[in-house]
């Protein structure tokens, strides 16, 4: 047998299984006594509880719709949701600029360890067996006890402190957390659906074959503290196994990734992931949105656009598997960057006449055909490009 | 200390006289279990299921089992059992029900996003006898001895060394000349 069919045996067996992280495995939980019938029988406890994982996620959809929904009324159907997803009064604060992690006792042990029954995409999750807290920036993680602030790096959370590697030091972190600003957003581009969220760095370097071998194999909403976030999921030829993220996209940012999606602290970084305490207030807008529009509709300061969220995937094209729409208020004064065909930007009326059929500066309707990436910063809309799908 | 292998009781406890602890090995070993399970059932609904019948058969027989090392060679010889099980079940079903698909078939886009060469190998995998699929599951991914292969397939080392070398040769003519 050729050694070059042993490697790409491997290769197909690891991406159809990096695929899967404790994220999406459905809730569940170790067996019981009650589990196992007096017969002998060998019933799955699973399979008995298989209608569970859906209601679980449809409920935690209908609480995360009807939680902001209820804040802003949208010109819209009843299918979309403003772009905030929090008070409508918010006040975004500005984290430290250096940030001063502190560590607190230990809360909540769990005698005899616990199941693996949380997802990152929203539904609770057990307490590790023992958690102590840690914070930076603002974040407040339980994590396990014997996690600690990577020396010389204090927003990688490593065991035992553990430094970070020294070629990729981002290796050693069981979770490394990030606060962004939304004037730090604002002048580095902020986007969930990339690796490093902020500017343009690349992972796998800018180019050639381990640049192109980076790829999104997962995107879904999820829960981060309580509030509404995004998962992404990466693999790539120049990192180990997966590279998770969830982005909190409201002001201000918060960016945790787990470079290495490393089996045996699963458990616990998703605990410490979805009961995460958050800076706080947080803003009324989404930092950036990516979408297809939907509906663009006149309004006296300006207009309305409502954005079909769309994944930005890293090998390429877009993905539309978000059910999630978001409405924002362009200001009438807002410059559309477009390909127009005498290269000047658009304005919100133009867009709207757009939307109306009308052929403007060389772009087409229809509407369903064109997608926009708007940037925010936190309360109104500062920027917004213009592209085809 | 058992490497990667929770316990109860410390790290440094001795094998023998350690009860082992389910909630912890479930913990540790649940999702590596369910990765090799999809290798082995194609979908993932089916892999938590089997992967669960599996911890089930150990909490029932964990009075018998007091090595945590023996616990975890459990658990995977019981997983391929069950897998296989799923796959005659489901043969059956289709056999008399003339149903086209799995029950909880995997979603229709589910390797939309493999890259077409990892779909082509595991597509060919496919074709291959269960008893093949399992040992290169087992040697190419959970990267197990020929030893271990025998013991989690209760088969002859010299059987799994046949079974690989046919189904690699077979993978080597299904893809030998495809594409790159």
């Amino acid at each position: 047998m050729s050694r070059d069919m042993e490697d790409r045996l491997r290769a197909a067996f690891d991406a159809k299984t990096n695929r899967v992280t404790g994220a999406l495995l459905r809730p569940a939980d170790p067996p019981q006594d009650d589990d196992v019938p007096s017969d002998g029988t060998v019933t799955s406890i699973h399979r008995r509880h298989r209608w569970i994982a859906p209601l679980l996620a449809a409920a935690a959809v209908i609480a995360v719709a009807a939680g902001t929904t209820a804040v802003v009324t949208t010109a819209a159907g009843d299918h979309s949701h403003p772009g905030n997803t929090q008070s409508p009064t918010p006040t975004p604060t500005t984290p430290s600029a250096t940030p001063s992690p502190t560590v607190a006792p230990s809360t909540t042990p769990v005698a005899g360890g616990a199941p693996p029954s949380g997802t990152s995409t929203g539904s609770t999750s057990a307490a590790p067996p023992v958690t102590k807290k840690l914070t930076v920036q603002g974040v407040t993680l339980d994590v396990p006890t014997n996690w600690d602030f990577a020396a010389l790096d204090n927003r990688c959370l490593t065991i035992n402190g553990l430094p970070p590697d020294p070629v990729v030091p981002s290796r050693h972190c069981q979770l490394e957390i990030s606060v962004i600003s939304a004037s730090q957003a604002a002048s580095g581009g902020f986007n969930p659906d990339k690796p490093y969220v902020i500017g343009d760095g690349n992972m796998c370097g800018s180019g050639g074959t381990a640049a192109q071998s980076v790829k999104t194999v997962l995107a879904t909403n999820a829960m981060v503290g309580g509030q509404p976030a995004e998962y992404r999921s990466f693999i790539g030829a120049c990192f180990k196994g997966t590279w998770e993220q969830w982005t909190v996209p409201t002001a201000p940012g918060v960016i945790i990734t787990r470079s290495y999606a490393d089996p045996a602290t699963e458990q616990a970084a998703l605990y410490a992931v979805t009961n995460a305490q958050l800076p706080g207030p947080r803003s009324q807008l989404r930092l950036s949105d990516r979408g297809i529009i939907r509906s663009v509709t006149s309004e006296a300061d300006g207009a309305r656009i409502e954005l079909d969220r769309v994944t930005r995937l890293e090998q390429g094209g877009n993905s539309n598997t978000n059910p999630a729409t978001y409405s924002y208020v362009l200001p009438a004064n807002l410059q559309i960057r477009a390909a127009t065909s005498d290269l000047e930007p658009l304005s919100v009326q133009q867009l709207i006449q757009l939307a109306n059929g009308q052929t403007v500066d060389g772009i087409t309707p229809p509407l369903s055909t064109l997608g926009a990436t708007l940037t925010t910063d936190g309360t109104t809309v500062t920027g917004m490009d213009l592209f085809v799908i | 200390m058992h490497r990667g292998l929770a316990v109860s009781g410390g790290a440094d406890v001795t094998q023998t006289d350690v009860a082992i602890d389910v909630p912890a090995l479930y913990a540790t070993h649940r999702l590596r279990l369910v990765r090799m399970a999809i290798l082995l059932v194609d979908d993932q609904a089916s892999a938590e299921d089997v992967v669960q019948d599996a911890f089930i058969g150990l909490h029932r027989n964990q009075g018998r089992i007091r090595d945590p090392e023996a616990a975890v060679g459990y658990l995977r010889t019981s997983v391929v059992n069950h897998a296989r099980s799923m796959l005659r079940r489901r043969g059956t079903a289709r056999k008399h029900l003339r149903v086209a698909e799995p029950e909880i078939a995997e979603p229709a886009d589910s390797d939309v996003l493999l890259a077409e060469e990892h779909r082509e190998v595991l597509a060919a995998v496919r074709k291959l006898p269960p008893r093949q699929q399992e040992v290169l599951v087992l040697r190419y991914w959970s990267n197990l001895s020929e030893a271990e292969i025998a013991e989690a397939l209760g088969i002859s080392r010299g059987a799994v060394k046949s079974q690989a070398s046919r189904g690699m040769d077979k993978l080597e003519q299904m893809l030998g000349g495809a594409a790159r």
